[in-house]
């Protein structure tokens, strides 16, 4: 998928507008990035990569930019 | 050839209701709706000061002595499947034994496993039956997890339950109704993900391990108390259960539309949501029951059963996949054919 693809599914399971998920949001800067919108966005990847993330890969999820690092290294993310 | 076929199911709560306005006072950041809106849970049952695993598992099972549905004479093995036993030693199995008046040349062990540990029992009382090793077990489940947990610990105190079950599950010949092929897993990796640290003989309890802590999530807990990573076991559930699924289904040659109902360990209302989404049968095959008692543990699937006969919609020949899975990590899953 590509990038404004990804950002607009986990903005929904955030319930965020895309806009905001851009760089270093995180749980630090997004009240709805909480634990259940941790969730949310390992549910996403989890879809996308047919159950491949793995435990120490869903620890890193701190901020938008880890995550579209994973869904690059997943090869979810169209270049 | 010989069947273990389900017979009966009885369920025990007790009497004690927690509802989320309790939980919401202690656990300031969350109100009640919050509370029900995350998890899909608006009360659970905690067990009384002095109740024990046992007493629910015994609960359940004097209601099937009442009803006339289990002669006590008949059982050749109790399997009590619990993770907060009476003791360390002796097993609760053999305590249950005697105050049940089972006779005393029947085998009765513990199992210590969580939500894959109803799965688990059936297999081994199919085990015991079809290799005659029995002709009747009594399969119980007793959970008392609320005595685990800290109430200042959102992330569990909110979602676990208490409960018992009793199951007889019966040798029957000449049918094929009863309990079918399993698929199981186990990956310790995730044992850390779920756990009481303390109090077993790897770390004992100490004043040291009873002090309190509070995580970057607003959570207290103590080493003495559970510890839930959610974020890794929901990781572990999403990718492992819809694998199972479909594995039990190529094992058993059985097609989705031909089950009629698909019966997950009830963790969550989040959890069953992104399950269904994930496997390809109609929600309305896959039960919902957890609103008014939580994560009951190793008691929420044949908890699921009892509702579904006690409504009139399990029926004879029914074809059933039954799927437990959590802490461990662990994971079953089995097919039956309703008898």
């Amino acid at each position: 998928m590509k990038l404004d693809e990804l950002r607009k599914r986990i903005a929904e399971e955030l319930n965020v507008d895309p806009a905001c998920l851009i760089g270093n949001a995180g749980p630090g800067t997004l009240a709805e990035w909480d634990s259940m919108g941790s969730l949310g966005i390992i549910s996403v990847l989890d879809s996308a990569s047919r159950g491949s993330i793995t435990s120490e890969e869903a620890e890193q999820l701190v901020s938008f930019d880890a995550v579209v690092s994973l869904a690059r290294k997943k090869g979810i993310l169209e270049d | 050839m010989t069947q273990a076929v389900i017979e009966s199911i009885a369920v025990y709560l007790p009497e004690r209701v927690v509802g989320n306005e309790e939980l919401a006072r202690t656990i300031s950041r969350w109100s009640a709706a919050d509370i029900f809106q995350k998890t899909g849970i608006r009360e659970r049952r905690f067990a009384a000061a002095g109740e024990c695993s046992s007493d629910l598992a015994i609960g359940a099972a004097r209601k099937l002595m009442e009803e006339g549905r289990m002669n006590p004479a008949e059982i050749d093995y109790v399997i009590f499947c619990t993770q907060s036993a009476d003791y360390a030693l002796p097993a609760s199995a053999c305590l249950i034994q005697d105050r049940l008046g089972l006779p005393t040349a029947c085998g009765a062990s513990d199992v210590n496993q969580g939500c894959s540990g109803y799965v688990t029992g059936l297999s081994l009382s199919k085990g015991l039956i079809v290799s005659r090793q029995a002709r009747c077990v009594l399969l119980l489940t007793g959970e008392t997890y609320s005595k685990y947990i800290n109430p200042r610990d959102a992330a569990v105190a909110t979602l676990f339950g208490d409960a018992g079950t009793a199951t007889v599950i019966r040798a029957r010949e000449e049918t094929d109704a009863g309990i079918g092929e399993f698929v199981f897993g186990t990956d310790g990796r995730g044992g850390k993900n779920l756990i009481v640290p303390a109090g077993g003989m790897r770390k004992r309890r100490t004043p040291q391990t009873a002090q309190e802590t509070t995580d970057s999530d607003g959570n207290t807990r103590s080493e003495n108390d559970l510890y839930m990573n959610g974020r890794d076991v929901f990781r572990f559930a999403i990718s492992e259960v819809p694998r199972t699924y479909r594995s039990l289904l190529a094992k058993t040659g059985l097609a989705p539309e031909q089950l009629d109902y698909l019966i997950l360990h009830q963790a969550n209302k989040y959890m069953l949501d992104q399950l269904v989404r994930r496997l390809e049968l109609p929600k309305e095959k896959i039960p919902y029951e957890f609103e008014d008692i939580g994560n009951t543990v190793s008691n929420t699937i044949p908890i699921v059963l009892e509702r579904l006969l006690k409504r009139d919609t399990l029926h004879p020949g029914q074809q059933l996949m039954l799927i437990g899975f959590g802490v461990g990590y662990s994971w079953a899953a089995c097919t039956v054919r309703w008898a």
